[in-house]
């Protein structure tokens, strides 16, 4: 019987084991590609660790040029279309979110259908005609157009989102707040979001991976070297007979590992926000 | 000035910036069914897009490749919903039982959920390469095979590849939540599991299960509609093919829309995709409903 009990106690922990290894291996052949040269990716010598590291491949990103353009300009790129739409759009759905949980109002379940509708939605099908009307108005290749479709794919997602929140929220501090003359307003800037700091950082973290790791939108509408984005720019290492793999894999590090380290930091936020909107 | 508003005029003023998106959401939708009916073509010279009826969706399954593209979009969605679901589900549970350091491996769930598609995309590529890649070597070193396979150009073996990579990314979803939701059942029920002799199945089968079904279905649900859509990993990965064996239906409106620029077909096809969202929308909206 004891055994029995401390075999399957090794088991157990045998499975745990495979599964971080299965998480967390792709992480790590991330860098460790990175961390060599590119010749030593092209060999039939595979090691799983390099055999001299080296930081160059991360040099080559930082001075890697394309059609005058460099690293630090789709850097930008890419904060500006993710960063900006992603404040913007918590902003917006905390403030939807917070009207449709606690005020009654008419076609309130007309607005909630909405939300959930959206988020159903393949984005392909609004990708189409807003590509067509992107290209009438000649407004195709603009970081605009890209962070306008980021903001309005992330506003009902966030909503939904805050929806699941604000329900498990008690009204009672604001309502205390309105008794000592604070405007409604005023409430919801000083009390229900300061409140919500950590589910809001969670929610806004969301929001800025849909435009950080997005291809589907900014693959169509991007065209130039000097609008891309990272996930765009990223393919730039690639050519008609060669692909330089460790900076692919350097460039991918430094847009993967503060997003890692991020989500590690908000888990617990995002689970609960998560497991809140899935649960009414 | 200091009238009185009414609840609801305050909850209009709350939710308005969010009906302004509403309706800019709405209007490329609405002319995305327009599109659907008409001889939408960006490169024809002429910008009249006559009303032509169905002939959209007919083209759609005319095409060559349809039945194909349908099996494929079936297949990686069956698959990958249950890879994500029986993954999710093992994963969440062996999680939660007594052992040292499942925080620590809790922690590393959220790894390939923070992973942007293109990296996990081509870190894939690069570790399937017949030749260079790390699992053929594994596998020559381990004498399990003498020559690299081709994971990625092999006609049989680029799909369940593919649906392998979509499960890895997407499973952690499944097992938070189902991890979760685990979490909340009272450690009480198992004490009186317990008292009445129910060994480990029995426990799962009669406590465990039965407290996470409504959200294992949600999740289900949620994963479907996720999956069927898909679209960057596998484009990333085969552009779609070798020979069309990973051409789901997100890539191919993809590919008529801004690689043939048939906007109408693609508008065609995108409305049957959504149609099949739609239904599953339904079944989670009305299972909603009937919990909340």
């Amino acid at each position: 019987m004891k055994r029995v009990k401390i075999l399957n106690k090794a088991l157990l922990y045998a499975l745990v084991v495979i599964v971080a290894l299965v998480l967390f291996l792709p992480l790590v052949m991330l860098l460790s590609y990175a961390l060599r040269d590119n010749s030593e990716i092209i060999t039939l010598d595979v090691r799983l660790f390099p055999k001299t590291f080296t930081t160059s491949a991360f040099l080559d990103v930082f001075s890697h040029e394309l059609g005058g353009a460099n690293f630090w300009v789709w850097f930008r790129n890419s904060c500006l279309t993710s960063g900006i739409t992603a404040l913007l759009a918590t902003y917006i759905a905390a403030l939807g979110g917070y009207g449709f949980t606690r005020y009654r109002f008419r076609g309130r379940r007309l607005f909630f259908f909405f939300i959930f509708f959206t988020q159903i939605m393949p984005w392909m099908v609004l990708l189409v005609p807003y590509y067509s009307l992107l290209v009438k108005t000649k407004m195709l290749n603009s970081l605009f157009s890209l962070g306008f479709s980021y903001l309005i794919i992330n506003i009902p997602v966030s909503a939904w989102l805050f929806i699941g929140f604000f329900k498990n929220q008690p009204a009672s501090l604001e309502e205390a707040a309105r008794m000592d003359g604070c405007t409604i307003l005023g409430a919801f800037h000083r009390i229900v979001l300061p409140l919500a700091i950590p589910s809001l950082s969670a929610i806004a973290l969301f929001a800025f991976i849909t435009g950080w790791g997005d291809f589907l939108f900014s693959s169509v509408i991007i065209t130039s070297a000097k609008n891309l984005t990272l996930p765009l720019a990223l393919q730039g290492f690639k050519g008609e007979h060669y692909i330089l793999w460790s900076q692919i894999m350097a460039m991918a590090s430094i847009m993967t590992i503060p997003i890692v380290a991020l989500f590690l930091y908000l888990q617990k936020h995002m689970v609960n926000l998560m497991a809140g909107s899935i649960k009414e | 000035m200091k009238r009185k508003m009414n609840d609801s005029t305050v909850g209009y003023l709350f939710i308005l910036p969010m009906v302004i998106v509403m309706i800019i959401i709405a209007i490329p939708l609405i002319q995305s069914v327009w599109m659907s009916f008409s001889d939408y073509y960006l490169l024809s010279g002429s910008r009249t897009h006559a009303f032509i009826g169905l002939e959209n969706f007919r083209s759609v399954i005319g095409q060559t490749h349809f039945w194909k593209m349908t099996r494929v979009t079936a297949y990686y969605t069956l698959y990958s919903v249950a890879g994500k679901m029986v993954l999710g589900l093992l994963v969440a549970l062996l999680l939660n039982s007594k052992i040292k350091g499942k925080g620590f491996v809790r922690s590393l769930i959220v790894i390939p959920w923070a992973m942007p598609g293109i990296v996990v995309a081509m870190l894939f590529t690069l570790a399937l390469d017949p030749a260079y890649g790390m699992l053929n070597y594994l596998l020559e070193k381990t004498h399990l095979i003498t020559q690299g396979i081709p994971f990625l150009s092999d006609v049989d073996l680029a799909l369940p590849v593919v649906v392998t990579i979509g499960i890895w990314k997407n499973f952690p979803f499944t097992a938070l939540m189902l991890l979760a939701s685990l979490q909340g059942i009272s450690p009480e029920l198992y004490e009186a599991g317990r008292i009445d002799g129910a060994n480990t199945w029995q426990q799962f089968r009669f406590i465990t299960w039965p407290m996470i079904l409504p959200v294992w279905l949600i999740m289900l649900i949620l994963q479907i509609v996720g999956t069927i859509k898909e679209f960057d990993l596998i484009y990333l990965v085969t552009r779609g093919g070798p020979d069309l064996a990973t051409n789901v239906i997100g890539l191919d409106i993809y590919r008529n829309a801004f690689k043939f620029f048939k906007l109408g077909v693609a508008s065609a096809e995108g409305m049957m995709l959504m149609v099949i969202c739609f239904v599953f929308a339904i079944v989670y909206y009305r299972y909603e409903l009937r919990n909340g």
